[in-house]
Formats: C-alpha cells, sequence, structure tokens
C-alpha cells in the first residue's frame, strides 16, 4: 500500500465486542460442555460424559430427527415459493410493485409478532377454523397447533410467510443477471419455455440459489424461536427440533453442561451439512 | 389465467393475516372469534387496556425499544465503517483472516453462545447496564462486512494522493471516505434499526428487567391468556412503526436485507 497502514484502533472496538459477544461465549460453551453445570454455582467436572450420553438421549435422536424433518419442508417449500414468486413478479411494473411489497411485508416483522399472529390464526376458535366453518368446509378443521400430525407443518407455513420474501428478492435478482441475448438466441434455435427454464434459466441462476439455500438451511437448523412462540415443543415433542431441545434444557432444567455439548453437535452438524451443500453447488455451476 | 390464481392466493396468504391483524386489533375476542373478517363493531377497547396496563406500561416498553435500537445504531455505524476500512486497505491475506474471523460468527448456532452469555451476564452484574447493550448490540457482523466489501469497491487513488499531500490516516478516513458511504450508512441503519427493534430473544434471556416492546407481546400473551384482541393490538403498536418506515423507504430496505447477499 501506498499510503500509511491504518491504526489498530480503527478496528479494535469492533474485534473487543465480537469476542465478548461471540468468541469467548463459544470457548466458554465449550468449556461448559465438559461440565456438570447449571452456568452459575456448580461446577462438576465430568469430562466427555456429557457427549456419550446425548447419543443415548432418545429425545436427542427424536429432536435430530424434527429438525431434519422441519428443515427439509422449510427449504424446499420456502425455496420453491420464492422462486415461484420471483418468476411471477419479477417484471417492472406498479403491480408488481404492489405485489412484491405485500409479499416483503412480512419479512421486516419481528418474529414474534408474525408467531402470535399466526398463533392466534391458529387457535381451535381462531379465524382459520372460523373461516373454514362459514365456507362450509367445516371438517377440514384440525387444531393446527395442538394435533402432533399438523403442528410441525402448521410451523414452516409460518416461516414460509416470513421468509419467503427475501427469498423471491434473492432469485428476482438472480433471474435479472441473465443477459437477455441468451434468451434471444435460444428463441431462434426454436426452444419451448419449459426447456427453455429449466435447461438455460436454472442452471444460470445456481450462484443465487446456492446462496439462498445454504442461507436458509443454516437457519433453519438452527431454528427455535418459532417453536418456543407457537407451540413451545408442540404437543408430545412433535415440534421440539434440537435447536429447541438446547434451549429447552439449558433454560428449564439448567443442565447446561449437557445443552452445551448437544450445541457443540449441533454447531458440528451445521458446518458438515454446509459443507457439503457449497460443495454440490459448486459442482453445478456453470458458465455459459 | 395461472398467473391471476396466483395472484390470489398471494394477496390471501400474505395480507390476510395482517388484514386480520389490523383489524382483530380493535375487535373484542369474541368478535374475532364469530366474524374475523368483518369491519363491524370495531372498538378501542383493546387499545385501553393496553394503554392503561398498570403491570405493563407500554410507554416504557416503546421507549426502551427506542433505547437499544439508537445504541446500537449509534454504536454500529461508529465502529463498522471504521473496521470495515481497516479489513478492505489490509493485505489479501489479512483480511481473508479477519473476514473468516467474523464470518464464523453468522454461522453459529445462538444456542452455542446464549448461555454462555447469560452466565456472564449473570455473573458479571451486567443486565440491564450499558455495557450489556454494546456487547450485545454494539456490533453488527453482517453490517461490518457489508461496509468491507463496499469499501473494496472505492479505488485508493483519492487517498493516495491525500497521502501525498501529507493528509493523516484518521483524517483521510473522515475527509474522504465517509462521504461516500452515505448510501451504505443508510443501508447499515435499516439493518441494525430493524435487527434490534424485532429482537426478541436477547431481551428475553439477556434484559430480563429492560422491556421491549418485543418482549412485550410475548408476556402480553401468557398474562391475558387467549385474549386474541390484546394480543394483537400489542402486535399491531409493535409493527406500526416498522410497517410505516419501510412503506416510505421500501427501496431502501429491500435493497438493504437482501443488497448483501447478492453482491456476494
Amino acid at each position: 500500500m501506498k499510503y500509511k497502514r491504518i491504526p489498530l484502533y480503527f478496528i479494535l472496538p469492533a474485534v473487543l465486542i465480537y469476542l465478548s459477544k461471540t468468541i469467548i461465549p463459544i470457548l466458554i460453551g465449550f468449556y461448559y460442555s465438559l461440565y456438570n453445570t447449571d452456568g452459575l454455582a456448580r461446577f462438576i467436572f465430568v469430562g466427555l460424559e456429557n457427549y456419550t450420553r446425548i447419543f443415548k438421549d432418545a429425545q436427542f435422536w427424536s429432536a435430530t430427527l424434527v429438525m431434519i424433518k422441519y428443515s427439509v419442508m422449510m427449504v424446499f417449500a420456502g425455496q420453491l415459493i420464492s422462486l415461484l414468486l420471483a418468476l411471477l413478479f419479477v417484471k417492472r411494473g406498479a403491480i408488481n410493485n404492489i405485489f412484491r411489497t405485500l409479499v416483503f411485508l412480512p419479512v421486516i416483522m419481528s418474529m414474534v409478532a408474525a408467531a402470535f399472529i399466526w398463533k392466534v390464526i391458529y387457535s381451535y376458535n381462531g379465524p382459520l377454523n372460523v373461516i373454514l366453518d362459514q365456507l362450509g368446509l367445516g371438517f377440514l378443521k384440525v387444531g393446527w397447533l395442538t394435533d402432533p400430525q399438523y403442528a410441525l407443518a402448521s410451523i414452516v407455513v409460518v416461516g414460509v410467510f416470513k421468509g419467503v420474501g427475501v427469498g423471491m428478492i434473492l432469485y428476482m435478482n438472480a433471474l435479472l443477471t441473465i443477459p437477455a441475448e441468451i434468451y434471444e438466441s435460444a428463441n431462434i434455435d426454436g426452444a419451448k419455455p419449459f426447456s427453455l427454464f429449466f435447461k438455460i434459466t436454472l442452471p444460470l441462476m445456481i450462484p443465487g440459489i446456492s446462496i439462498a439455500f445454504i442461507t436458509a438451511t443454516i437457519n433453519n437448523l438452527k431454528e427455535f424461536e418459532k417453536m418456543l412462540i407457537l407451540t413451545n415443543g408442540g404437543p408430545v415433542d412433535s415440534t421440539s427440533t434440537l435447536g429447541f431441545y438446547i434451549m429447552e434444557v439449558a433454560t428449564n432444567n439448567l443442565w447446561v453442561g449437557y445443552a452445551s455439548a448437544m450445541a457443540v453437535i449441533l454447531l458440528i452438524l451445521v458446518a458438515t451439512i454446509t459443507y457439503y451443500q457449497n460443495k454440490f453447488f459448486d459442482s453445478r455451476t456453470v458458465n455459459y | 389465467m395461472i398467473r391471476l390464481l396466483a395472484a390470489l392466493l398471494v394477496i390471501i396468504f400474505f395480507s390476510g393475516p395482517l388484514y386480520v391483524t389490523l383489524i382483530g386489533a380493535f375487535k373484542t375476542t369474541t368478535d374475532i372469534i364469530r366474524t374475523p373478517l368483518s369491519l363491524t363493531r370495531l372498538t378501542f377497547d383493546n387499545m385501553i387496556k393496553i394503554f392503561s396496563d398498570s403491570n405493563h406500561n407500554i410507554w416504557e416498553m416503546y421507549r426502551n425499544s427506542i433505547l437499544l435500537t439508537s445504541i446500537s445504531v449509534c454504536s454500529v455505524l461508529i465502529i463498522s465503517p471504521m473496521a470495515g476500512y481497516y479489513i478492505a486497505r489490509s493485505k489479501k491475506k489479512r483480511s481473508e483472516l479477519l473476514t473468516m474471523f467474523f464470518l464464523v460468527g453468522m454461522m453459529v448456532p445462538p444456542q452455542i453462545t446464549l448461555v454462555p452469555m447469560m452466565s456472564m451476564f449473570y455473573k458479571l452484574h451486567l443486565v440491564g447496564t450499558l455495557w450489556g447493550v454494546l456487547i450485545v448490540y454494539g456490533l453488527n457482523v453482517f453490517v461490518l462486512i457489508l461496509f468491507a466489501k463496499f469499501i473494496v469497491t472505492i479505488p485508493t487513488a483519492l487517498e493516495e494522493s491525500a497521502y501525498i499531500d501529507g493528509a493523516s490516516t484518521p483524517g483521510m478516513f473522515y475527509k474522504i471516505i465517509l462521504p461516500l458511504l452515505k448510501p451504505m450508512i443508510a443501508t447499515a441503519i435499516i439493518i441494525d434499526g430493524l435487527n434490534t427493534w424485532n429482537d426478541f430473544i436477547q431481551p428475553l434471556f439477556l434484559f430480563k428487567t429492560f422491556k421491549t416492546i418485543t418482549y412485550g407481546i410475548y408476556v402480553a400473551n401468557s398474562v391475558e391468556n387467549a385474549d386474541y384482541g390484546y394480543i394483537l393490538g400489542f402486535v399491531l403498536l409493535a409493527s406500526i412503526p416498522i410497517v410505516i418506515l419501510f412503506l416510505f423507504l421500501q427501496k431502501l430496505f429491500i435493497d438493504g436485507l437482501t443488497g448483501g447477499a447478492i453482491k456476494g
């Protein structure tokens, strides 16, 4: 660099805060995972015992399963709908703009706010069931959040409501990066809209798709806030994801050491899945 | 046409809940149950109840939310451009290392940091103090990385000539770089402001006595069990400020919240 080196104090505050709120807590978390502790007074060293307990914990495995179910549902439903919305409303225009605003509105609301709206809507006497009744579809009424069969899917709906706005914008921008000439030359060659989409549009969107997929996956695997507000782990733990189970164990039972060990496992899981997702998308990236 | 059907579904799914909330906030619970969609029998009862609730003072909650958000935005605006500048103008290896360093924070599950932070806060008596707030909200890693990436795109020519003219680094930063960062600053205010205002988990676990309005929604529910009107009223009051801001600054919001991910 031709000019003076930038003084360290430019970055010091950021680093200090980051250490305090992220790095040090992570390290403390690792440390706690080796103890039987409540985070305040009780500290009994147990080594890797927490970790071995995890593998024998039936609820850990069911929570992991629920987490995977939730993430798969969320990512596929969410990404598909985001993509469809992007395709529908990508063109300029006042009407499209209104629709895009509508879709994006839930994104800026607080998660608590959105969750409570749906909590009211989903309740047995809530608007959803009442409207179904009024439409003569009363037989479709269920306990959306109280029936183990439907609770998780109901939460996915809330996730879609809150999240697809961002996905839609991401996919829209990915669409807009495709140069118009490619479509023109494809049309000249007589391509049909369907194959046009699958063979040209979609492959060229892969960088955008990968960012959307990967961030969505990471966020969904860690998810617990919706479950906390909507079902508190759900009828018979049907909505207790790993993320939720960890929070429950840590804050309800104060088994902080055990919870920290599970959090470490979750971290490893998230990192691994992210790595392979990244590889998958990298290998599929095309350049025309 | 499929487009029409899709548009209809979008309207129902995305605005339905919002409509129900908007009018539900002004209806009694029995009315919400009987006629969730109609505009008849609107009442201010819920609002009166909320504003006169002595256990949960909504003005205090608004004040706390505004306080937290202001502190956060100010802090983020002070430290992020400087740190971003440092990273942007560092040699490749150092900047890559720093970027990775900060990216870790974005990938880590909050569960792993939340409980240790709770312990930290209680043991160090940080609950409800300014330091506590600064630690939790003083830095926004996403914003920091956005600044770093943005500043990288600024050509160094201006700084180089300023240096030759004998300018100091802080002076250079203040007079040359900062004015160029204005669009980014707007984005940062929106991203961090939104993040802090909407945050619920951290106030719930770390700032118990310092109630924010999002915390208020959560507590309102447990107290007034199944009083839908009350709950929706609270939700409305918590969301209206941002929704109004959003409707006026749409482009800024959308670009800010997604622009970082696109420019990659």
